[in-house]
């Protein structure tokens, strides 16, 4: 397979993993072309490996970890959340609010907290194919993830984490 | 598992994916952001050796054994090559519109005619099979329709860079230019001219080097089957170390794709897979490295095939280590290459897993 045909079949999925990681379409673009040039450096021994794709994502949360841990000293954090009901609010706009704090709690998160959320819940991966991906052990996945999930019901509200 | 927080951090990422651009020409892009990072990372001085465009067509500093044989690119002293001018003279049968490395000189634009610095590298090429690349500060390309007298330019896709001063300005005219509708073209005295119904011009000269790079010196160079390569060496911005350049294309006219560039350290030193350039052929394989001080012999070794190729080594002037470069039949995660000195004794191993 050449990179032209990779890109013809999985760039779209790249991008939407980066869409999901970085939050912002813009950054998406550039996280995704960033990793296709860091792989297409070495594309000969990238085709020959056995998932070729694993390898442009874990290119992918590289460059994702390694650009927020360069922006992290600009960045503030936004005021707590307020927590207030939405009892009064129809499901359909109440799945919509829940959606935008979870994005608000999400933002809280640590990049790589966040990464294995993503790479969990977006990508389907396994624990040990996120632990591969991100160069760590299975047990660091498990317990960022826990401590993440946890973070984010400590963050929301009672109705916001139950999605209504 | 599939307690509500979770559905909904699965439910909020599947929205969140729909939010994104189009996908777009991303191999494309990515091909033409890694030459723009080749180009900006290594910032060139001196004059590199000579590979010139010559008249009636492209030159190439000297030409392999297209039928298979040999495994060494010849080395560029054993080519006659022309010392590359600051002016080609417009002399000889006049270049071909398509195969050649056209380079803007000078642009018309409202009434306004600006002649174009020599810095500004501004390259428009036509590779014969409907196709034309371009880059003016972004790259660009897509379908040509050409005939004797018109040609239809279609902007497949484009790079969106920010360029700003003379740069960005001799970028708005020339993809505003080709991007215009029909053009007339005519070469005359070795300048591609190019006209829109608008009377904007642009006009090319013959690019004094064919590679995407010209001041870097080149160590081998030629033609392999429909592909172009050079290997070649540069000057860095990152101190006393020097680069190794590996350029590859399918063909005159087509956009250089292939290799890559990296600093010039010698296999055996750890760093792996860095420490080494290739490009896949249509049945082999284009190697380069560097060979460490006391290498008298450099073989390549590929247990899948079984073959042992020895490579070709190529001094560089100041340096005890040298560069290797060759054709090898196949290279694998597995392939291994090995440097041996005057004794026999090996000196130093590359393999992907180091």
């Amino acid at each position: 397979m050449d990179f032209e045909e990779f890109v013809a079949a999985r760039g779209e999925a790249l991008l939407r993993l980066a869409q999901v990681l970085t939050g912002d379409p813009f950054t998406a673009e550039d996280l995704t072309q960033a990793a296709l040039v860091d792989v297409l450096r070495r594309w000969d021994a990238v085709c020959g490996a056995s998932h070729p794709e694993a390898y442009v994502r874990r290119a992918m949360i590289n460059r994702f970890l390694s650009w927020r841990r360069r922006r992290a000293t600009s960045e503030v954090l936004v005021a707590d959340l307020e927590p207030h009901s939405r009892d009064w609010l129809a499901d359909t706009t109440a799945d919509l609010a829940a959606r935008d704090e979870l994005r608000r709690a999400l933002s809280s998160l640590a990049p790589r907290a966040r990464a294995v959320l993503v790479l969990r819940y977006y990508a389907d991966l396994d624990d040990a194919a996120i632990a591969d991906t991100m160069g760590v052990s299975t047990g660091t996945i498990r317990s960022t993830a826990s401590r993440a999930l946890a973070a984010l019901r400590l963050t929301m509200t009672p109705a916001g984490r139950e999605g209504r | 598992m599939n307690e509500p927080l979770e559905q909904l951090l699965r439910a909020t990422f599947r929205e969140d994916a729909t939010r994104m651009h189009s996908a777009g020409d991303l191999a494309s892009s990515a091909r033409a952001r890694l030459g723009k990072q080749r180009r900006r990372r290594w910032q060139i001085v001196g004059s590199g050796l000579a590979v010139m465009a010559v008249a009636g067509g492209i030159g190439i500093a000297s030409a392999v054994n297209d039928s298979g044989g040999a495994a060494h690119p010849p080395a560029a002293s054993a080519t006659p090559t022309t010392p590359e001018p600051t002016e080609p003279e417009p002399t000889g049968p006049e270049p071909d519109l398509v195969g050649t490395e056209w380079q803007l000189i000078q642009f018309a634009s409202s009434g306004q005619t600006t002649t174009i610095p020599a810095d500004i590298d501004s390259v428009l090429r036509f590779d014969g099979k409907g196709g034309f690349s371009a880059h003016a500060c972004n790259y660009t390309g897509g379908s040509a329709d050409l005939d004797d007298q018109r040609v239809v330019l279609d902007m497949g896709y484009s790079t969106a860079m920010f360029c700003s001063g003379l740069e960005g300005e001799v970028q708005r005219v020339v993809f505003g230019t080709i991007g215009s509708g029909p053009l007339d073209w005519d070469i005359e005295r070795h300048r591609l001219v190019l006209r829109a119904a608008s009377g904007d011009t642009l006009v090319y000269r013959v690019r004094a080097s064919i590679y995407p790079d010209p001041s870097a010196r080149t160590l081998t160079a030629g033609e392999r089957g429909r592909f172009q390569y050079r290997v070649a060496i540069a000057d860095t911005d990152s101190g006393p170390r020097s680069a190794v350049i590996l350029d590859v294309r399918a063909g005159p006219g087509t956009g250089w794709n292939g290799g890559g560039s990296m600093l010039a350290t010698p296999i055996g030193s750890g760093a792996g897979a860095e420490a080494l350039l290739f490009s896949e052929l249509d049945d082999e394989y284009i190697v380069t490295g560097v060979a460490p001080a006391g290498t008298v012999r450099i073989v390549h070794h590929d247990p899948v095939s079984g073959a042992d190729t020895e490579l070709a080594r190529y001094p560089v002037d100041g340096e005890d280590w040298s560069v290797f470069a060759g054709f090898v039949p196949s290279h694998t995660n597995s392939s291994t290459i090995s440097a041996y000195d005057a004794g026999g004794d090996v000196v130093a191993t590359w393999s992907r897993d180091r």
